[in-house]
């Protein structure tokens, strides 16, 4: 029986602090949301600066399943013609449209765990026996907390696996702009070599030199643009991987809190003193606001 | 022989009336944008409260009914089964009815600013537009003048290089204020989809409500399962009215 010297469980950190509701450290506020929170006015920004190059388009294409980036305002458009899209049980094919109808999922999941152990000591009338039944019901049977947190993670390695080539493209963009930066460090050589000699050929041979360092210096600013949006691309997946990851920690940890004993799941205070009922109460809440917040900006054009 | 020459032209009238202060116009959003936020208006002030009350009611006739079955030992009659399925039934059509009328509301706004996105930077466009007319018309009119006069073609030159100079002049002094209208432009945008952003989570509460209430009438009457999924439906529904009310209310 757990005594009220007992300190409820710190999230994520010995593996015998799985026995918790808490939010698991993999999805501390505001870390699940860093990537993304910063990541999207510079994705924009860049993507706009590379969506003419067909060669961005191309890899892009090969990248992401449906090819296409999306951003706010084609989710306006599809919001003004059914406003019901991001209620629906298939995402939508954009990357952009995809990334808020996940961001919408976390927040419900978020929120269902917030409501769920606010209400939770309601279940707690009859026997231990009877009332641990429930509480495993709860937190891991059908519909229960672990499905829920199953459910996201699911659906955020979903994403991931449409868009497995975000690291490879931003090597790939690094090199092309390392190649780019060396050919326009000779290409300027050239030029100021071409300068101090004093010939009408080689005023010709210097002036090509001009027209090719502005060709260089073309191919330098796209390649940085590719980098760039490659980069936040990469930033971005790497929060989806983050996001996969502690929904998973999260359905792991309510599976073992429902394996404990009947008579301690039917008592509330092993919930409170050894669960940490309070605490996580209060964690998915601020966590569930957090992400709501995020979401309501995510229609801002620029 | 002295030959007199003489051009004048006047587009102020016709620029600033025919393009420049209507391209303004179109951008003072603001009648238009309470047009396209009537909807929202309506459903938050108007019928909102109707839905809250309804639902409530629906909430507590279904606690009403379990209490009733749970004090008789979980025995429940014909009539309390059919009142509690009616009263889900009714629980669920209020929900939808919301729903639906909020979907309505975030349409309308997401269509108006998604057709007044194409006119960020409309104004700098117009200008320009008309600058290159302007200065197309006066360069065939130059031409013309000086294919017409037998000498002093240089003078005609210096006179509309003299008049070009000062159409820039005036086109590049109001670029300054054109930008800050084009920036106040885009400011009230974000400001509309900031309210529209409102309206994603609102979906999802709106959609776990329902969600939790389906849930709910899963379970039997005795089931403390079920009045935990009822009281998570009751809960998160006055988020969602409070919500909605603090964010989309006239008084937000």
């Amino acid at each position: 029986m757990p005594t009220k010297n007992k300190k409820a469980a710190r999230p994520g950190g010995s593996a015998s602090s799985n026995l918790t509701l808490r939010i698991p450290k993999e999805m501390a506020v505001p870390g699940i949301c860093r990537g993304a929170l910063t990541g999207w006015p510079q994705l924009l920004d860049a993507m706009n600066a590379v969506m003419e190059d067909p060669e961005f388009l191309t890899s892009f294409g090969q990248s992401f399943a449906s090819g296409q980036p999306g951003g706010p305002q084609q989710l306006l458009a599809s919001l003004g013609a059914g406003p019901e899209g991001l209620m629906k049980a298939a995402p939508p094919p954009d990357l952009y449209g995809r990334f808020v109808w996940l961001a919408v999922r976390v927040y419900q999941a978020a929120r269902t765990f917030s409501v769920t152990l606010t209400h939770l000591p309601v279940i707690f009338k009859g026997t231990p026996g009877q009332i641990g039944a429930v509480a495993s019901e709860v937190l891991a049977g059908p519909g229960g907390l672990s499905t829920t947190a199953g459910n996201v993670a699911g659906w955020a390695a979903d994403f991931l696996a449409d868009f497995p080539n975000a690291g490879a493209d931003l090597d790939a963009a690094q090199q092309a702009h390392q190649a780019a930066a060396v050919a326009l460090e000779k290409q300027t050589a050239a030029c100021e070599e071409k300068d101090v000699v004093g010939s009408i050929h080689a005023h010709a041979v210097a002036t090509a030199a001009v027209a090719g360092m502005s060709s260089r210096l073309d191919v330098f600013e796209a390649s940085a643009g590719k980098v760039t949006a490659f980069a936040v691309l990469a930033n971005m997946t790497m929060a989806v991987q983050s996001l996969a990851l502690a929904w998973k920690v999260t359905k792991e940890q309510m599976e073992t809190v429902a394996q404990s004993k009947r008579e301690d799941l039917g008592q509330l205070s092993f919930f409170q003193e050894r669960l940490g009922l309070e605490e996580a109460t209060s964690e998915w809440g601020g966590f569930a606001n957090t992400v709501k917040s995020y979401i309501q900006r995510l229609l801002v054009t620029r | 022989m002295e030959q007199d020459w003489n051009w004048s032209a006047n587009w102020v009238p016709s620029v600033n009336n025919g393009v420049l202060i209507p391209a303004v116009g179109q951008l003072n959003i603001a009648s238009a944008y309470t047009v396209s936020f009537q909807l929202t208006q309506i459903w938050v002030t108007a019928d909102l409260p109707n839905y809250n009350t309804n639902l409530l009611a629906a909430l507590a006739t279904i606690n009403q009914v379990d209490t009733a079955i749970i004090n008789a030992g979980g025995v429940e009659t014909p009539a309390q089964a059919a009142q509690l399925t009616v009263t889900f039934g009714a629980a669920a059509t209020i929900l939808q009815n919301n729903l639906g009328e909020m979907n309505s509301a975030l349409q309308k706004i997401a269509g108006f600013l998604n057709w007044q996105q194409q006119f960020i930077g409309y104004i700098q466009a117009q200008a320009t537009s008309v600058q290159t007319a302007i200065t197309t018309a006066a360069t065939n009119a130059e031409n013309n003048l000086i294919g017409d006069i037998a000498c002093g073609d240089g003078d005609v030159r210096n006179s509309f290089n003299g008049m070009f100079a000062d159409v820039a002049a005036k086109f590049a002094a109001m670029q300054t204020p054109f930008n800050a209208v084009n920036s106040n432009f885009q400011v009230a945008l974000n400001a509309g989809a900031l309210v529209a952003g409102v309206f994603l989570p609102l979906q999802g509460d709106s959609q776990l409500v329902s969600e939790y209430l389906a849930s709910a009438q899963s379970y039997a009457p005795t089931n403390p399962l079920r009045q935990l999924k009822l009281n998570m439906a009751g809960s998160l529904w006055a988020e969602f009215v409070s919500d909605a009310n603090t964010q989309l209310g006239t008084s937000s």
